[in-house]
Order: C-alpha cells, then structure tokens, then sequence
C-alpha cells in the first residue's frame, strides 16, 4: 500500500484536492445559500458541458483561441530570437532600441485595445498583436539572459580549439542558453494564453474569451464557469507539453542537473 | 607531425591592481622541448598560469614574443574540467576532435585510455571529478596537439585519484610522445611527472632542475629525488615573506580579535 501511495501520489494527490473542491461546492449549491443563477451546481455545469461537446459550438471555440496563440507566439519567438540574439551579440545595437523595448514592456497590452480595434477592427490582426506584446518580453529577456550569461570559462575552450565566432555561436553559446531559452518560451506561452481570452473579452465575435463574456451577457453562469475551468485546463495541458519538450530537448534538466 | 620546440623570450606582464601596475611577469625566457614533460613549479599567485597562458595563446603579453618551431597546434586542460554540460563524454572530446577530422575510431580509443569505456553517453554531471578531468584530458589529445599545456589539472581532486591520474598521464604521455607544459604549485607533482621543471617566483625564473627519464614509475623516496626535493625548497625557504596583517597574527596581535564562540554584541561586524 505505502509503496503505491509513493508511486501513484502525485496523481491522487491532486485528484483527491479536486473531488473535495467539487464536494464542498456541491455542498454549498445543496444548502441554498446562493441562487442557480450566482452558483450553478457542478450537476448543472457537467450537464451544460455535455451538451456544447455534443453541439461542437466549444471545440469551434478553442481551436480558434489556440489558433490564434500558436500564431501570435511563433511570431513573437521570431521577433525575440532576432532582437535577443542582435542584442548579446552586439550589445552597441541596443541603444537604438532598448528605451523602446522597455516602454513597451510596461504598457499592459490590453491598454492598446482600443488603438487596436481602431485601426485593425475586432479582426485577427488585433489579436495577435496583443498576444506578440504579452509572449515576446519574457521570451526575449531569458535569451538575453542565456546569451550574456554563457560561462567566459567554455568559450574560452572554443578559443583553445580554434572555434570560429559563428561556430561559438551554435557550438557553446546557443547550447548553453537553451535552457533560459526554453523556460522563457514556457513563460511566454503562459502570458499569450492569458492576453489572448483578455483580448477575446474585449475584441472578437468567436473565441473561448468571447465565448465567456457572451454567456455573461446571456446569464449562463455554468458556461463561464466551464469557460474558466477549459481555459484553465488547456494552459495547464500545453506548459506541461512544453515540461515535456523542454525535458526531451535538454535530455533531462534535473537528470543532467543542467539548467 | 613535425613536433617542434617552443622558444619563450624575454616575456613580461602586468595587471593594474587598484590602480598600480603589477609586475605579473619580469623578463621570462624559457625552451620547451619536445616529448618532454615541463613543469613550472611555484607559489599561488607567482604568475605560473599568466605565463601558461600566454604560452597558449589565450593572453597578450605586453613585452617579449614567443616562437613556435614547426607544428604548433596546441591544448589547453583548464583546472577545473570545462566539459560542455550538454554533450556526452563522447561529444565533449570530439568538441575538439572535429576541428581535425577525428574519426569514430579514434574517439573510442581516447575513452579507453583515459578509462572511460562504457561512460561514451553519460553526461558529465553523472561522473566524479577525477572522471571529468579525465574526459577533459581526452578532450585535449583528441586533438592531436604538439603540445598541451595543463594548469594544475589535478590541484581539485584528493590524493588517491590524483595519483592515479598523475600516473596515468605519464603513462599516456609515454606512449603518445606528446609534449606537455604541466602548471603546479606540488612540489611532489613536479618531481613526479616533470623532465624539467622551471621554478618561478614574483614573476621571474629562479631556477631550473633537470630530471633524468626513467622507465619506471618515479620513486619519491629515492635519495636523488629527495636531494631534488631539499633544493627546490632551499630556494623557496628564504623569500617566505609576510605582508603586514599577516605579521600581525604572526605575532599574536589579537587585540580586535576574539575566541570562537564569541558572545559579545555585534562582535561579527568588528572582525
């Protein structure tokens, strides 16, 4: 039994968290103390849940938003690679853009909304506009991070060895910010998933984000909560497949004890 | 390969030091021969590893050139292993290995000498020490130098495993005729590995011993090596010197001090 527990915990665990949050919810909803309409019972949600899987209104729904993240991501990974990898390599570029990169990196991109839908409408473009401003900061500080941060003591091994300044680069540099690279990668993708139903909320007509506010706006608490509890899920689902890339990647972070 | 002598001349350096200028290196002139092994035996801090990597390549000198005879591809094994922590021990020695061609064959036939078989896909967080110095010696045969120049290669391990690998290099370097230019502050090491050793002090050479080769495992017993022994450390024995503070705890100056454990308020601040 001990030896299952220890095998299996880290999936029961958080299962057993789960069913005692469903059952104090259900217990709550059972004594009456809010109306359906302020907290739906998890019957309810479940039961709503079955039906927009049985309608394909929700997978509609989530593969647009995820759509729209994998597109605004990739452009923001292109975007900070370039501007990451010009800035550690030539550290005299950055004073044309730095004062730039970091006014933006304070400005919320949901404060650009309006701008946005002024001159791109509550199209796409928007969207991944705000997405690229939510993933790119995080991406493009962890490769400066992992570029500048390359130990002084490996590089001067490519010297002994007579490594070019382009083989250092792929040989010893890139290498060894991979791992800053994946975790800000990680950390960007979060931040996209975040903006994107920010966005959806503000500016669209399909989308998990739209697919919340419209539920509000038709009284459907049990689909916002169902809204909450995919967008959730599917976060937690990619940065774990990320986890698992990350780790195949860098052959095991916490085996190698690199990182 | 044409392995060629390397003529050190006249070579001097400086660092400045809380804006002074420090003499590192006074006017060095030095031979490295081939298929020897030279040490440059010193104090901590006498310019032993400015001097080395100069030599390498790896530093400017500000006076005094070095000449290189022939085939001058060179080495470097750091004291600490500077493995890539990405690659296997097979690709962390044909990190320098590809830069000539080195073929599959050659790579495994490294590991074996440096007895690492079966470890070609470990990382080097998943060996010792000793087994990472090793893979980094690898790592310099691999390619193929003329000379390789080691900077207290073994200062970090303790003394079995640095025995072993004292041995295995003099094994290694007999067999491969390499020529080595060996760093150390252990008088020991010095007799142990060293055709010549060259000793430095405050930046200038005070004195060089000449050891004759012997096919045998060096014996530091014997009485020639202890003679060997008894003069190097009748040289360093008269420039022991003592800065200031280091006079002051010689001579019981105790006064701001205080004994271990201390219970008086804020006594950490004073000290």
């Amino acid at each position: 039994m001990n030896s299952f527990w220890n095998k299996y915990k880290k999936y029961i665990a958080p299962v057993i968290t789960i069913l005692i949050i469903i059952f104090a919810w259900s217990a709550v909803c059972a004594s009456g103390t809010f109306s359906e309409y302020v907290l739906p019972s998890p019957g309810k949600v479940w039961n709503t849940f079955l039906k927009l899987l049985e309608s394909g209104d929700i997978w509609e729904d989530i593969i647009i938003s995820l759509i729209r993240v994998l597109k605004g991501f990739t452009i923001a990974f292109i975007l900070a690679f370039f501007l990451g990898t010009l800035t550690s390599l030539l550290p005299n570029s950055r004073i044309w853009y730095e004062p730039l990169v970091q006014f933006f990196r304070n400005v919320p991109p949901l404060s650009l909304i309006p701008l946005l839908i002024l001159w791109y409408g509550i199209g796409e473009t928007s969207k991944i506009i705000i997405i690229v401003l939510a993933s790119f900061f995080p991406i493009y500080l962890n490769i400066v991070k992992g570029i500048l941060g390359c130990d002084e003591k490996l590089l001067e091994v490519g010297d002994v060895y007579d490594y070019s300044a382009k083989e250092k680069l792929f040989g010893i540099i890139l290498p060894y910010a991979a791992a800053d690279i994946l975790v800000g990668m990680r950390i960007g993708l979060g931040y996209s998933w975040r903006a994107i139903i920010g966005a959806e909320m503000v500016a669209a007509a399909s989308g998990l984000g739209h697919m919340i506010l419209f539920a509000q706006q038709m009284s459907r608490t049990d689909k916002v909560i169902i809204g909450i509890i995919l967008i959730g899920t599917i976060g937690y689902l990619s940065d774990k497949l990320f986890g698992m890339i990350i780790k195949v990647v860098l052959k095991g972070v916490g085996e190698n004890g690199w990182q | 390969m044409a392995i060629g002598e390397i003529h050190v001349k006249n070579i001097s350096k400086s660092f400045p030091v809380n804006g002074k200028n420090t003499t590192v290196l006074d006017d060095i002139s030095l031979e490295l021969h081939p298929k020897e092994i030279t040490v440059i035996l010193g104090k901590s801090g006498c310019g032993k590893t400015t001097l080395l990597r100069i030599i390498g390549g790896l530093e400017k000198a500000d006076a005094g050139q070095i000449e290189y005879e022939g085939d001058s591809r060179m080495a470097f094994v750091f004291q600490e292993p500077r493995l890539m922590p990405w690659l296997s021990v097979y690709d962390n020695i044909k990190f320098s290995g590809k830069k000539i061609g080195i073929t599959d064959n050659e790579i495994r036939n490294l590991i074996n000498i440096v007895g690492l078989r079966g470890f070609d896909n470990s990382y080097p967080n998943q060996l010792s020490g000793g087994m990472q110095h090793r893979v980094s010696i690898a790592r310099a045969m691999a390619y193929k130098p003329s000379f390789i120049m080691m900077d207290e290669p073994f200062a970090a391990l303790d003394y079995f495993t640095r025995e072993q690998m004292q041995n295995e290099l003099r094994e290694m370097q007999h067999k491969q005729h390499m020529s080595i230019l060996f760093v150390t502050h252990s008088i020991d090491e010095a007799l142990l590995l060293g055709n010549n050793i060259v000793l430095i002090e405050n930046g200038r050479i005070k004195k060089s011993f000449n050891i004759p080769e012997s096919d045998s495992v060096r014996d530091l017993m014997n009485p020639s090596m202890i003679a060997i022994k008894q003069q190097i450390l009748e040289q360093f024995k008269n420039t022991i010197t003592f800065s200031k503070e280091e006079k002051n705890v010689k001579e019981n100056n105790f006064d701001n001090a205080c004994s271990e454990p201390c219970r008086k308020p804020f006594c950490w601040l004073r000290k």
